[in-house]
């Protein structure tokens, strides 16, 4: 665990601007570890302020003399306020995306996603933006600790904890010692294998939540193999997808993002196409050009008469042995099929024709779509798919991505049984949370007492860990050795990115002490000294079969630098199993006179691991824009009936049990059915997320389903309690009011007649020459601005261009926002007024009449950066001002908080401090310790009763003058790239200079989609939307 | 205003000395209801005080606003205090200059009125600013940083107006007291005398004191005269000169003008009422003030009345999506019971003042003139909060409503006046001495032998 | 800290340096020059930019002669007209967010 190695073979070489002073301004001292006393590593991390801390800059400034303690030794690759880089690897997910820690004076302060990453190609999710809230959460368990006689836990010292562990392990017989995991594939996962087996035990249990069991079931069935397959989004014109929300959470959902827009985006006239099937519209059901909500369970029988079509018609071009699914395919005509899954015998055929038209790919087996017969849906979509001949072209083998590892849910109940039934001695607990993600029924929690001795590794006082015995506080992703394969060929590696905050130890190194404690086997299996060194042996190993020919430590330090080793992925294709031809569809039974409740999956929260991170409680849901909460989602007619509307708590109750959660009426769900996102309802799990919503899990039932796991959809019977409370949300109205905020365009119209961005109706036409006076007087004032003082000369002017056809409204943006400038989050109670800070947030309005499903459309919503902004000449004192350069500046220390500014923006993109966010002492007090460690030095921490606003990161801008300044060469274009765009998975921002024709942000202005928002108040925006494109025939 | 006719002539006129005694009378003694109010105005004021205080503790959070609504009951509440000012100078200055002698027995009352109006308007914008402690900042000073204000800042021009009117009224009621002063000063003993002598300037009455006595208060009244004009002009360009739908229009500076000067006879009549009761001024004053009052009322009213139509009129006319949604939601939207407040307190009622019978009952003005001034901060209550809470960006819309501490802050702003009014009453004659004697017919001699 | 094993070996408030050094505790400086945590004053800029190289702008132009300082203290005023008048004087930006973001 030596940070000095890490940084030393890891570092990426400094970026960022030089800000001695705010560097100062932003550095804390770090936490207090009791046992070690004084090492020189201490020192290694202290440097800057001590005492006054970040939360000293503040717009109103000073706090109390100050003083500078310095490093003891330099270390060399720590330049006080200059940025270092690291790669690792995001571990919020099992995906696998690469990331680069910014590092300042030794603290991690943002992530970003690595470029050349094979996964996530330099974006990231608004959850992977938020690892950071795992490091500095204040919630994370500070030190070993042990429960009492009392029942309560107290902290013990390492040496004490593992010596406990190491009885009990020696006491208990082999057999009866159990680990639970989360999804390690890697390093860890062989690790704790081995360690059991070692052990005379085979009871290694991963348990991923989202197990994805009825997709890697019926891939088994059809193909015959265990492994997922790997979906080309980019290379498919046409996407069909069964309920798997692939923007959100299933698989890989930056590579996927990526890949759909490739395809989907609107760029020279043409676009693919994409059609969504699903009771409930997701995220990803809003971005498709057409949504399908067939009878719930019933995604099967639709697949599979496509296929019929398709076979019966020989659209396809499929393999010869396509011909041995003819018979099974018979029994799903297009009219049967309509009768069952309510989707007309036409739309089944065009579907299919339009399916077998180009290069496709049909996909299945989101979590939000596992019910009791998904793994019929997914076997659908595999035969779908192969009678299309896509399966080798757009569905490949060989290099999928394994978000469940080995997890099944079916394991972990027998886990369950198995304590249940007092045949458990020891159970570790690492990197999962069944007591929380497992359905009320399970009795995880009621299981787990009856277990002598649980050992939790978790960093968290999650559900799971306040039923443990001991507790050994694991280090975060960020401060630890590790690799991660999450797919066959890319090995990622992990390093410690900057000391470990508490006084916390990896599991890896605990596990290697407790074998060299217990002696014997178990010692000579694992000689490694630590953690590290056993995974650098693994390492040997992996250089060894690549065949790479310099020398192991070249070989380390590249994989560091570049976050990993992978090769160019060797895909494949796969013939049909035995299975397939077995395939059927059997919906499950319409529950009677109650809702089918889908419990769907958070794109915010995950399985809920995510709930603890206040950036993404107060991130609004991309869906129903709401914050802090759980919301059941009802359609109109269905809430009418009930006689609920939004924020009215309701009462929803399944077999397995009850929950209450506020309602929002959505136009966007079938009305037999109702759906309530998983993640909220912790009964643990810190501040932020404990007693916060309802578990949906407590709603599911326990049995595992044919293919052994969650069933995720369950009957539930709505009651309406008479209690409401305000939804904690910005959104006014969902509507647009005809005034051209987010404009959209079919794909026929704009080929017909192009587009025409929307101009405001007048009664009376305005008469031309006055048109024509107005302008020159506005250009008239330009030609002043320029020729004054500081505006005299050759400037750049910042735009940024906002491609709205590829934009699918993740949020990912917004997070980045918060983690760049130094946001304050300010709770549910202050977010139902509408006082929440996100300087960008992503405005979503529906179209279309009342009662129909809507047409959903999304627009980020930034600071304009108008050219004649409004802000500008009402304020009394210049805080709001135009800067040279185009931007509507906002100097914090100038403001006074008249607020006149925010009154006069149409676009309502001024935030005001309500409160003293950055003081410890005021109730809205936003980053107890450690939270503010993260706060990034170049920003000011605003203080009570200033306006702040996005200035399009204009530290960023800075920094990159000062760079080019210092190296005496001109910006060049892309150098500059704010955190909003750096994030963005879709790629739909681009930022630059709007007066150097040649920038990719002109280029986009320029294009015909282009307009800008409430372009009839003349405010000369600096930032242009180009529409939005359905793909859709109808004009 | 020449169309306000002269009253008919006092029935049983005063006499000189009578009139002295009178209204030196009102300075005697406070007895327990004066102390009561006083008490209860300076208690109301404390509260207001405190919730001050803790919202500069903890920030402007405490009070009720919801972005987008970023001006709420403050600036609404200082619209209407400047508002209030205004009657007092039109009642001095212009009936003054207009020679209606019926003003004489009322403008004192105005003038005071205005005086304290301003005085508890000028504390608001600083209330609402987010760091009260750096509002001096709004103030053009040279600086070391060498900084300047933003003179395109409707707000700056606000400071300037409002400091400017604070300045002329407060001389002009100060000129207007001196005869007054001087003749309570000859009968006052103890610290009065001593505060009578300093405030009456030495005035011993001589005809050269007279002569430019009553040219400066010509002069001022001249002065003061298009402050009533401007002032309240200004404070409607805070609104006028912004983009926000249903404040971006023309009408705005007559209107609230209009407004203002309806707002402030009511507030008048509000006062007077229990005035001339508690100091039994029947003589001085009469239904005849109470009718000119009234017809000033209906005139301002109807002004208003007109108002609110012709802004629905061009909000429909414009053809402007936004305007047009804005003035919907006004009256149909979830503040129409502000709306309907407004326009049935400003619009209809003051119809009434149509019927003499109205016009001359004193019951009836002072109920009239409350209903009015709710209506009138109705008035900008509705056009700040409800404007700004359905703007152009349907999705940043927001619905406002009020904490304890905006409410307690009104309130404390109506202690804060009252406790000024209530002092000044019993310390300075409330009604001018000097020119109510002017007004009444020349003492016969026979009178002195019967 | 080689050095000041040889020089200034006498010097009491040197002794201090090494003291900490073998009690190895970091030396807690003092802060003198402080700059409000709302301004962003790159060093490297005013020194190494071709403005300052013309302008011959030294440590010593803010700092004062420190080397002949018996006690280090705060030469410069560091207010914002301070700021201006150099930069006025050396025609250099005079934006509001060169400084303050």
């Amino acid at each position: 665990m030596s940070l000095l190695d890490g940084q030393a073979d890891g570092r990426k070489g400094g970026q960022g601007p030089v800000e001695q002073s705010s560097a100062e301004a932003s550095s804390a001292r770090p936490p207090d570890r009791p046992e070690d006393g004084m090492n020189r590593r201490r020192f290694l991390k202290v440097l800057g302020v001590a005492g006054g801390g970040s939360l000293a800059a503040t717009a109103c400034g000073s706090s109390s003399p100050e003083k500078l303690i310095p490093y003891l030794l330099p270390v060399e690759d720590q330049i006080p306020g200059v940025a270092t880089w690291y790669a690792t690897t995001c571990r919020e997910c099992p995906a696998g995306c690469g990331v680069h820690a910014r590092v300042r004076e030794g603290r991690a302060v943002k992530l970003e996603g690595n470029p050349d990453h094979p996964i996530n190609r330099g974006k990231l999710c608004s959850r992977g933006q938020a690892a950071l809230q795992g490091l500095y959460n204040p919630d994370r368990v500070r030190g070993p600790m042990a429960r009492n006689a009392s029942g309560n836990f107290e902290p013990i010292s390492w040496q004490d904890a593992i010596t406990r562990v190491g009885e009990r392990l020696g006491a208990a017989p082999g057999a009866q010692v159990r680990f639970v995991t989360g999804n390690e594939a890697g390093t860890f996962d062989r690790l704790v294998s081995d360690w059991l087996t070692t052990l005379g035990s085979s009871g290694h249990v991963v348990y991923e939540p989202f197990g994805y069991e009825a997709q890697r079931h019926a891939t088994r069935e059809v193909f015959g193999t265990d492994e997922l397959p790997w979906y080309d989004f980019g290379a498919a014109r046409y996407v069909l997808s069964f309920g798997a929300d692939f923007l959100e959470t299933w698989g890989s959902p930056l590579e996927y993002t990526r890949g759909f827009v490739a395809s989907h985006a609107f760029a020279d006239g043409t676009m693919g196409k994409f059609v969504h099937v699903e009771p409930r519209m997701s995220l990803t059901g809003q971005n498709a050009d057409e949504w399908i909500a067939p009878v719930p369970g019933t995604e099967g029988v639709l697949a599979l008469a496509i296929a019929h079509v398709i076979a019966r018609d020989r659209l396809g071009s499929p393999p010869s042995d396509a011909a041995r699914l003819r018979p099974l395919l018979q029994a799903y005509a297009p009219e049967a099929a309509a009768e069952r899954c309510g989707v007309s015998a036409e739309t089944i055929e065009r579907l299919a024709r339009e399916f077998a038209a180009g290069p496709s790919v049909a996909v299945a087996g989101g979590m939000g779509a596992q019910h009791a017969d998904a793994h019929a849906t997914a076997a659908a979509a595999h035969l779908l798919n192969y009678v299309a001949g896509n399966v080798g072209r757009t569905v490949r083998f060989g290099v999928a991505p394994n978000p469940a590892g080995g997890s099944r849910y079916q394991r972990l109940a027998e886990l369950s049984q198995a304590m249940q039934d007092g045949r458990v001695a020891v159970l570790l607990v690492h990197g999962a949370n069944p007591a929380y993600a497992s359905p009320a029924g399970l009795g995880f929690a009621s299981a787990i007492a009856n277990v002598p001795f649980k050992v939790s590794f978790s960093r968290f006082l999650d559900e799971t860990a306040m039923l443990a015995d001991l507790i050994l506080p694991d280090h975060d992703p960020l401060e630890q050795w590790n690799d991660f394969e999450p797919r066959a060929g890319v090995n990622l590696l992990q390093q410690p990115v900057m000391q470990p905050v508490f006084d916390t130890r990896q599991t890896g190194d605990v596990l290697l002490e407790l074998a060299r404690l217990m002696g014997g086997r178990m010692a000579q299996r694992f000689p490694a000294a630590t953690y590290k060194d056993h995974l650098q042996n693994g390492w040997r190993r992996l250089h060894q079969q690549r065949g790479s020919r310099d020398a192991f430590e070249a070989f380390w330090t590249e994989a560091l630098q570049r976050g990993g080793v992978w090769s160019e992925p060797r895909s494949r294709g796969a013939a049909l199993a035995a299975g397939a031809t077995r395939v059927a569809a059997t919906p499950p039974a319409q529950p009677e006179g109650r809702f089918t409740l889908i419990a769907y999956p958070s794109s915010v929260l995950y399985d809920g691991r995510a709930a603890n991170r206040p950036w993404l409680q107060e991130l609004p849901d991309p869906v129903s824009k709401l914050g802090w909460s759980t919301w059941l989602e009802i359609h109109p007619d269905a809430a009418n009936a009930l006689g609920v509307t939004d924020g009215d708590m309701v009462e929803v109750t399944s077999d397995a049990g009850t929950v209450r959660a506020v309602a929002w009426v959505y136009p966007g769900i079938r009305q037999d059915v109702v759906a309530m996102p998983l993640g909220q309802g912790h009964t643990a799990f810190g501040r932020y997320a404990q007693d916060r919503g309802a578990n949906a899990y407590q709603l599911l039932a326990a049995e595992p389903t044919a293919f052994g796991g969650v069933q995720h959809y369950a009957a539930v019977t709505v009651r309406a309690t008479g209690e409401h409370e305000n939804l904690a949300t910005r959104a006014g109205s969902r509507r647009q009011l005809g005034r051209g905020i987010a404009q959209a365009v079919t794909l026929a119209a704009i080929t017909a007649e192009g587009f025409h961005p929307f101009h405001e109706a007048h009664a009376a036409p305005v008469p031309e020459p006055i048109e024509k006076v107005l302008d020159e007087w506005q250009e008239e004032q330009y030609r002043d601005w320029k020729e004054r003082g500081n505006y005299a000369g050759a400037h750049p002017r910042w735009g940024m261009a906002i491609d709205l056809s590829r934009c699918t409204g993740c949020s990912a943006c917004v997070t980045a926002c918060y983690a760049e400038n130094n946001l304050p989050v300010v709770g549910k109670e202050l977010m139902q007024r509408g006082r929440e800070m996100s300087w960008m947030r992503i405005e979503r309005y529906f179209e279309g009449e009342e009662g129909h499903p809507p047409e959903v459309r999304v627009v980020p919503m930034l600071c304009q950066q108008c050219g004649n902004a409004p802000c500008e000449p009402v304020c009394p004192v210049f805080a709001a001002y135009h800067t040279p350069d185009g931007l509507n500046a906002q100097v914090y220390n100038r403001c006074v908080g008249t607020r006149y500014c925010s009154n006069n923006c149409p676009y309502k993109v001024r935030y005001f401090n309500w409160f003293d966010y950055q003081e410890p002492s005021d109730q809205a007090f936003s980053w107890p310790e450690p939270l503010h460690w993260q706060l990034n030095p170049d920003v000011t921490v605003r203080s009570k009763g200033v306006m702040e606003k996005c200035t399009f990161c204009v530290q960023r801008i800075r920094g990159a003058q000062h760079d080019a300044r210092m190296r005496g060469t001109p910006l060049r274009d892309g150098e500059v790239v704010t955190a909003c765009q750096q994030s963005c998975p879709a790629d739909a921002m681009a930022f630059g200079d709007l007066n150097d024709p040649g920038s990719r942000v002109s280029q986009l202005a320029a294009d015909g989609r282009g307009y800008h928002v409430l372009d009839g108040l003349n405010t000369r925006p600096a930032i242009t939307y180009l529409a939005r494109v359905w793909n859709r025939a109808e004009a | 205003m020449a169309a306000v006719a002269r009253p008919e002539p006092v029935r049983v006129p005063p006499t000189y000395s009578e009139i002295t005694h009178d209204i030196a009378a009102t300075l005697g003694r406070p007895g327990r209801t004066w102390y009561i109010l006083l008490g209860f105005a300076i208690s109301v004021m404390l509260l207001g005080a405190i919730a001050l205080l803790y919202q500069i503790r903890y920030g402007l959070g405490v009070a009720g606003y919801r972005p987008p609504v970023m001006w709420g009951v403050y600036i609404t509440t200082f619209v209407f205090w400047v508002g209030i000012a205004h009657s007092g100078t039109l009642v001095s200055a212009i009936l003054y200059l207009f020679r209606s002698a019926w003003r004489t027995a009322v403008y004192r009352t105005a003038e005071v009125m205005t005086v304290f109006a301003v005085l508890t308007a000028g504390l608001f914008p600083l209330i609402h600013v987010g760091r009260i402690w750096y509002a001096y900042w709004l103030v053009p000073y040279p600086n070391q940083r060498q900084l300047w204000v933003n003179f395109k800042s409707p707000l700056l021009w606000d400071v300037f107006a409002v400091t400017t009117y604070l300045t002329v009224s407060t001389c002009f009621l100060i000129v207007g007291l001196i005869p007054d002063v001087a003749a309570a000063r000859d009968v006052a003993t103890g610290w009065r005398k001593k505060l009578y002598s300093i405030t009456s300037l030495a005035w011993r009455g001589t005809d050269q004191q007279w002569r430019h006595y009553t040219r400066a208060y010509l002069y001022l009244a001249a002065l003061a005269t298009p402050l009533v004009l401007s002032v309240h002009s200004v404070v409607s360009w805070d609104f006028a000169m912004s983009i926000v739908p249903g404040w971006h229009t023309t009408i705005f500076a007559p209107y609230f003008v209009a407004g203002a000067i309806y707002s402030g006879c009511a507030l008048v009549i509000t006062l007077l009422v229990p005035l001339r009761k508690a100091f039994k001024l029947e003589r001085y004053i009469h239904e005849d003030h109470f009718e000119n009052l009234a017809k000033l009322l209906l005139l301002t009213g109807m002004l208003v009345g007109y108002a609110y139509a012709v802004e629905y009129f061009i909000a429909w006319y414009s053809g402007n999506e936004a305007e047009r949604a804005s003035f919907y939601n006004r009256a149909f939207g979830p503040y129409w019971w502000a709306t309907w407040t407004m326009i049935i307190c400003n619009g209809f009622l003051p119809l009434f003042l149509w019927f003499k019978k109205i016009r001359r009952s004193i019951p009836a003005m002072f109920l009239l003139s409350l209903f009015i001034n709710l209506g009138m901060w109705f008035e900008r209550f509705v056009i700040i909060v409800v404007s700004l809470s359905f703007e152009y960006e349907p999705y940043a819309m927001g619905h406002y409503t009020p904490s304890w501490v905006d409410w307690s802050v009104l309130a404390g702003s109506f202690g804060w006046f009252f406790m000024w009014f209530l002092l000044f009453a019993k310390n300075f004659p409330m009604v001018s001495i000097a020119e109510v004697k002017e007004i009444i017919p020349m003492p016969r001699k026979e009178d002195a032998h019967a | 800290m080689g050095c000041h094993l040889i020089a200034g070996a006498t010097i009491p408030e040197v002794a201090k340096v090494r003291e900490a050094w073998s009690a190895n505790q970091p030396i807690e400086w003092l802060k003198v020059h402080r700059m409000p945590p709302f301004v962003h004053f790159p060093h490297m800029r005013h020194l190494k930019g071709e403005t300052a190289v013309k302008a011959e702008i030294t440590c010593q132009t803010c700092h004062g002669q420190v080397e002949r300082m018996p006690q280090v203290y705060q030469f410069s005023s560091l207010k914002m007209g301070w700021c201006l008048d150099c930069h006025k004087q050396n025609k250099v930006t005079t934006d509001c967010s060169a400084c303050h973001y």
